[in-house]
């Protein structure tokens, strides 16, 4: 019996042990199992959340998103006055030519390399083309000052408006003497403003930039944007001039998501786009109306790549961190929100402007509805 | 005119000239120096950031110009023209400068020359004091990356 019992006992514990092995074996595999079955599941849940990405075909308008339309468009858009190629196409386009006349002619002093690549680059019909251009970006700005009422601009401050845009002339070479003092301009991309110490301004373009662009509706865009600045908040602030509409329109470009609320002692300073966003603004106003100008003449694709072409070269996002100037708004909002949400733009876009006309800022904006 | 008048026009004469013999003269840098010496140019105009960048090392001198980080060009450069280079480089930045106020500058710049140990900088705007002086300087640096066959 005690044997027995003993036996009984001996068993009953390793069917125990075994039990236990049994049960834990069960208890880890089901354990991996469940892991596995998790991560499967993170994995379709990845995949789910990856498949819009990675197939964008489906609804992107341009009404509702010019930002991606406009920005993802790949290779060039033609529109019937041209295209614009990559901001380094250009350069590296112009700097074979500085080469080639180096190589071709040896001997040749730096000033008499730059004189030949003016001959080369500034080609007159190059020049007419922007010279076209900039009185045409000049004529409508002035033309948007004048449109103001009598409460929101007075006589004296389009005076004063009017009489900076006109002081300020469009430099050109040919000769290659015009740019003497800034003799490295003539094989870059760059079209700016410039205002001294002594109170002179002007605008010049790098001869890059003539080979970059050939689009009428980019080149307009440019210099009108150039030209905004010679009249923008903050270089008025600095030569002491007071424009009162400026305040509310810089109030509307903080409501509307345009620029940052500054920091009081940090206005028209590093990291501040209320100048930037003047000059875009300005600048899309311009451009909306030379649009719409040729909205009867071209097809629907035409005027599409036209827009596109507008302000491609914008789709190209500074970042130069060396300086902490980051003075413009960021590509998407200068696309979307100041360029795309145009009321004119809108229409010629064939897009509804009725959120639009009360949200886009003027100079009588009175204040979000 | 009378002799008051000549006087202050012969005085600001010798001031103007001896201003312009200095920032032409700079600090003469000598040969043996420049063995060991690099010159870094960076500046914004528009939306680009642009750097040329030269090293003299080991007798061999080497050029770089980079537009947004993008290498554009690389090249050995000529010694004489290197050394004209570092030059006029060495008069912009001689201590006696003052860095050009540049709150509202949109188009800055920094300067770099090392000779040895000894590294001397700059920052400035292209719109005053320096700019246009800078701008030949980077006009000569393109010069010579280029010419070089």
């Amino acid at each position: 019996m005690g044997v027995t019992l003993r036996s009984k006992l001996l068993i009953l514990s390793t069917l125990g042990i075994i039990g236990v092995a049994v049960f834990s074996f069960i208890a880890v595999k089901a354990f991996k199992a469940t892991t596995k079955n998790s991560n499967k599941a993170k994995t379709i849940a990845i995949k789910l959340v990856e498949k819009p990405q990675a197939d964008p075909k489906p609804t992107i308008d341009v009404c509702h998103n010019a930002y991606t339309v406009f920005c993802s468009k790949k290779g060039i858009a033609r529109d019937p006055t041209g295209v614009v190629k990559k901001d380094l196409l250009g350069e590296l386009q112009a700097l074979r030519t500085y080469e080639e006349i180096i190589h071709e002619t040896p001997g040749l002093s730096a000033d008499e390399v730059d004189e030949e690549l003016v001959k080369r680059i500034y080609t007159p019909e190059r020049t007419r083309r922007i010279r076209s251009a900039y009185e045409w970006a000049r004529f409508s700005i002035q033309k948007i000052i004048n449109a103001q009422h009598g409460d929101i601009l007075s006589k004296t401050e389009k005076r004063t408006l009017k009489k900076v845009l006109e002081t300020t002339p469009l430099e050109l070479p040919p000769p290659a003497s015009v740019y003497a003092d800034e003799p490295d301009l003539l094989t870059k991309n760059d079209v700016f403003y410039e205002r001294f110490e002594n109170g002179t301004r002007r605008l010049r373009v790098g001869g890059a930039y003539l080979l970059t662009v050939k689009s009428w509706f980019n080149m307009v865009f440019t210099l009108a944007h150039e030209l905004a600045h010679t009249i923008d908040p903050c270089e008025l602030k600095a030569q002491n001039i007071e424009v009162k509409a400026y305040k509310s329109l810089a109030e509307c470009f903080i409501e509307t998501d345009l620029t940052a609320k500054p920091d009081p002692e940090k206005e028209c300073q590093e990291n501040d786009h209320l100048s930037e966003a003047f000059a875009d603004w300005m600048a899309v106003q311009v451009a909306a109306v030379t649009l719409k100008k040729y909205s009867t003449e071209f097809d629907r694709a035409q005027l599409m790549n036209a827009a596109i072409n507008t302000v491609r070269d914008l789709c190209e996002e500074e970042e130069i961190l060396e300086f902490d100037t980051v003075s413009h708004p960021s590509s998407k909002v200068r696309i979307q929100n100041i360029f795309a949400e145009n009321p004119v733009v809108r229409t010629v876009l064939g897009c509804s402007i009725k959120n639009s006309e009360n949200r886009y800022c003027s100079f009588d904006w009175k204040g979000k509805n | 005119m009378n002799p008051a008048t000549k006087a202050v026009a012969l005085l600001a004469a010798v001031f103007f000239t001896s201003i312009s013999l200095s920032a032409s003269t700079g600090i003469e840098i000598k040969e043996e120096k420049l063995k060991d010496s690099a010159v870094d140019l960076i500046y914004v105009l528009g939306n680009n950031l642009r750097r040329f960048i030269a090293e003299s090392k080991n007798e061999t001198i080497t050029g770089r110009y980079f537009v947004d980080k993008q290498l554009i060009k690389e090249g050995q450069l000529d010694s004489g023209g290197y050394k004209e280079l570092v030059q006029k480089i060495s008069t912009l930045v001689t201590p006696h400068r003052q860095p050009a106020n540049d709150a509202l500058c949109r188009t800055p710049f920094k300067v770099f020359l090392r000779v040895g140990n000894d590294t001397q900088r700059l920052t400035g705007c292209r719109s005053s004091g320096y700019g246009s002086i800078f701008s030949r300087i980077t006009r000569d640096a393109e010069f010579l990356l280029y010419s070089k066959k």
